[in-house]
């Protein structure tokens, strides 16, 4: 163990050890580094460069420099009932779906883990959680089994008790809820960050609302809400940026690419795939995948805004 | 001291061993590949020439034995060729290639064939990766129209090898030469190799349990109605015929009143794995493309036919809709082979994916083929479609990779794995000595007229279905798109749809320059 005098022993000697230590340090670090720096960093910048040209794939020898023609193009489309239009389009409606019920849902079933009277938590827990160790392309196939307008399980309970069952995924108005039911399934992940921050309110606070009359509501409204409020925030964030990512459950529905049925699943990532390698415009592809990322940042920057207002931080000056 | 260095040099070394491991071998996830080891590019040893690295270079010169080779890449994927089966053929047949040109006298230089299998859902992405590397495989199979067509501009014409090697392509019929013509530049990209003519697929069981005739197996035969009248075999045959095929889960056929659709067991035809030109061209030959080569078209004949299969889906209740077709029942998307549909039109590839466990309760165990119906003038067409190898453009071994392909196109143990036909010989032979064994277990005792897909060869439209046209991916995607909704969406307005995508068609053609 180093004594006091040796680490603060400021001698050439010493100062050449720390840097020695910290060459040493790099070394051991430096696969990880070397993979961030050639498979992230490189080709992250190499497609903003490639956002301003013509790239195809095809014909990586034509490639030349186009300025904003592919921001352009976006913004045509965007307007012009193309394919962006009506892929942010699908984007957006199934973030304001999905997020919303996916929070409420994960946070009522953390309340309910949470609850003293509940026997056999651990089971719950982990009956919840297992869907998110599921393989999504795996998880999808099997939901498609299972909504099945014509021989599904939902069907055919939805049948039994005298009600109608869409046809989900081969619907145009169901396809999104189908997969907004899809994204619920693996919230378990969710949940355990609520149960976290759940365990971690003082219970001196619910006891304290208690004694000044409080009952459930209030104990909820005003001690579980704030002290779970960074985990909320989290939560949100991570929500919307999953979003913004989502992909898999999209093309394994359809593996054209198309968004079927009749385009209600047609994704902005999957425009971004399809321009990219359907239609072999890369350079077109990057353009959309840089725009996707302001649009988050652009998300994620209001989130952090508004935190201010509504995210309580245990020592914070508010 | 000196142990911690040691010890240090270790864990550098294991560092700079980590990262080559991830940085090399840069080569895409594939399927298993007849490459293997390192051993095959060091010069001196004598391993089996078959085994050469995936990541050599076309053109590239391997020592083996002592010996030169040069490398041609093959490369699977794009159609057939990714099962467990024909992976192991595939391999057998590089093998016995390379040991061939081990014993070759002639001067040249042996051809070391190596080969890439990719699966068929990422082979279009990985290959188009290994383009825009510069790495870019020499040979290119077994590929049909529409698989090359997304690398438009990327194959060569084989014209002058096909001249310079001599091979005789008047053996070939015509009709088959021109479906390997690149539709705009009228390059020729290939020679015929794996024939997969169309016709009706039927279970017997299910003609003989509704007490109804089988239908015809020659062109012009009569259908013989359950009233003993004797009708021509047309499309409208077939949907009377189909209606009362199909039934519900009370036993009521589609012609009956009190029929239940949202309950129905059984359905009286499929079109299965289909798409909009290849369903319209099953009613006569057509194009999309008007003779301005800018101008979308849609013939009557394919309206009728878009018709006809809307109808039969939404009114007439014998196709399934895309919900019951995805339906465990209907083994998800493979029909023909769920035990539950009556007829479809079939391809011979489909003899891959023809299964029905003799075990399983309800299980269908004879059937057999058709020919396909006349349109409503009497006309007959069987749409068809035809696998080749192609060469890749950029080839610096252009004409040693023709030399691998005539190798490959006479080896018909491999197209019978493909599941094609072949372009020539006897077919009926073939058809005997081949496939019938294949199904020998699955279906005993059941026989298959087999002169009836010789026949539709005949009969094979012109243009193809997979035909070239204008911005083909995207237009393909487009008119994808349409046809997707016949089989989702109720009440829609086929004239107003066909038009509206007609519209949106001449603009994806009028967008190539």
């Amino acid at each position: 163990m180093a004594t006091v005098a040796e680490i603060t022993d400021t001698s050439p000697s010493s100062i050449s050890l720390a840097r020695r230590e910290t060459l040493w340090g790099l070394v051991f670090l430096s696969p990880w580094l070397i993979g961030l720096v050639v498979f992230t960093a490189l080709p992250i910048f190499a497609s903003l460069g490639l956002s301003f040209t013509n790239f195809n794939i095809l014909r990586p020898g034509d490639i030349r420099f186009i300025g904003l023609d592919n921001y352009t193009r976006m913004w045509n489309e965007l307007w012009s009932n193309g394919a962006v239009g009506q892929s942010i389009g699908v984007t957006a409606r199934f973030a304001l779906m999905s997020v919303p019920l996916m929070i409420g849902l994960a946070l009522a079933l953390a309340l309910l883990l949470n609850q003293k009277i509940l026997a056999g938590k651990a089971v719950f827990r982990t009956l919840f959680f297992m869907p998110v160790l599921i393989p999504l392309v795996a998880s999808t196939i099997v939901w498609q089994g299972f909504l099945n307008g014509s021989t599904g399980w939902l069907a055919q309970i939805l049948r039994a008790v005298g009600l109608p069952a869409p046809d989900w995924f081969a619907d145009p108005s169901w396809a999104l809820p189908g997969l907004v039911f899809l994204g619920i399934w693996g919230i378990g992940n969710m949940m355990l960050i609520f149960l976290a921050g759940l365990q971690a309110v003082p219970t001196e606070l619910y006891e304290a609302v208690k004694v000044d009359g409080g009952g459930a509501w209030a104990r909820f409204r005003h001690v579980t809400l704030p002290m779970i409020s960074p985990v909320l925030f989290y939560n949100i964030l991570i929500g919307v940026i999953a979003v913004a990512q989502y992909f898999t459950q999209a093309y394994t529905l359809d593996p054209t690419g198309n968004g079927r049925p009749g385009g209600s699943t047609f994704f902005f990532n999957l425009n971004l795939y399809k321009e990219g390698w359907t239609y072999n415009n890369m350079g077109y592809a990057s353009a959309l995948a840089w725009v996707m990322m302001f649009i988050v940042v652009a998300a994620a920057l209001v989130l952090f805004r508004t935190s201010a207002r509504w995210v309580f931080y245990a020592g914070s000056e508010r | 001291m000196g142990r911690t260095m040691f010890t240090r040099l270790g864990a550098v070394a294991s560092v700079v061993a980590l990262v080559v491991g991830a940085c090399g071998g840069a080569a895409p996830s594939t399927a298993p590949t007849s490459a293997a080891p390192s051993t095959a590019a060091s010069a001196g040893a004598s391993p089996s020439p078959s085994i050469v690295p995936s990541t050599a270079k076309p053109g590239q010169i391997i020592n083996i034995g002592g010996k030169d080779h040069i490398v041609v890449r093959w490369y699977v994927g794009l159609g057939s060729g990714t099962n467990p089966q024909q992976i192991a053929l595939q391999q057998q047949v590089v093998k016995d290639f390379n040991d061939q040109q081990d014993k070759r006298t002639d001067g040249k230089m042996p051809i070391l064939l190596s080969l890439e299998i990719v699966q068929n859902n990422t082979a279009t992405d990985i290959l188009k990766t290994e383009i825009a590397s510069g790495n870019a495989p020499d040979l290119i199979g077994p590929v049909g129209i529409k698989g090359r067509a997304g690398f438009a501009g990327q194959f060569l014409d084989m014209t002058p090898l096909i001249a310079n090697a001599q091979y005789d392509m008047s053996k070939y019929p015509q009709k088959l030469v021109d479906t390997m013509k690149d539709g705009t530049t009228g390059a020729l990209l290939g020679i015929p190799y794996a024939v997969y003519p169309s016709y009706i697929f039927f279970n017997k069981d299910l003609f003989d349990e509704a007490g109804l005739k089988y239908p015809p197996q020659k062109v012009g035969d009569k259908y013989t109605m359950p009233d003993g009248s004797k009708v021509d075999w047309n499309w409208d045959t077939v949907r009377k015929v189909a209606m009362l095929l199909s039934v519900d889960g009370n036993g009521k056929d589609a012609t009956q009143a009190g029929f239940d659709p949202s309950k129905q067991t059984q359905w009286g035809f499929e079109f299965q794995w289909t798409e909009g030109r290849r369903l319209a061209s099953a009613f006569g030959a057509g194009s999309l493309v008007g003779s301005d080569g800018k101008t979308a078209q849609f013939p009557d004949t394919w309206k009728s036919a878009w018709k006809w299969y809307y109808d039969g889906i939404w009114k007439d209740h014998f196709i399934a809709t895309d919900a019951q077709r995805n339906s465990d029942l209907l083994a998800k998307g493979n029909v023909l082979s769920s035990g539950h549909a009556a007829m479809g039109h079939m391809f011979q590839w489909y003899i891959c994916c023809m299964s029905a466990d003799a075990n399983k309760p309800g299980a269908f165990k004879k059937w057999d083929i058709a020919v396909m119906p006349a349109n409503s003038t009497g006309t007959t067409t069987a749409p068809i479609n035809i696998d080749t190898f192609t060469i890749t453009k950029g080839s610096p071994v252009a004409d040693r990779a023709f030399e691998a392909m005539t190798y490959l196109v006479g080896r018909l143990d491999l197209m019978a794995l493909y599941g094609g036909t072949p372009a020539l010989g006897d077919q009926l032979k073939f058809f005997h000595d081949v496939v019938d064994p294949t199904f020998a277990k699955q279906f005993p005792g059941n026989k298959v007229n087999w002169q009836v897909a010789i026949d539709m060869e005949g009969y094979a439209e012109s243009p193809n279905h997979e035909a070239e046209m204008p911005n083909y991916i995207k237009a393909q995607d487009d008119y994808g798109k349409v046809f997707s909704t016949l089989s989702t969406k109720q009440d829609l307005d086929l004239d107003k749809t066909i038009s509206d995508m007609l519209t949106t068609l001449s603009t994806d053609f009028s967008a190539v320059k």
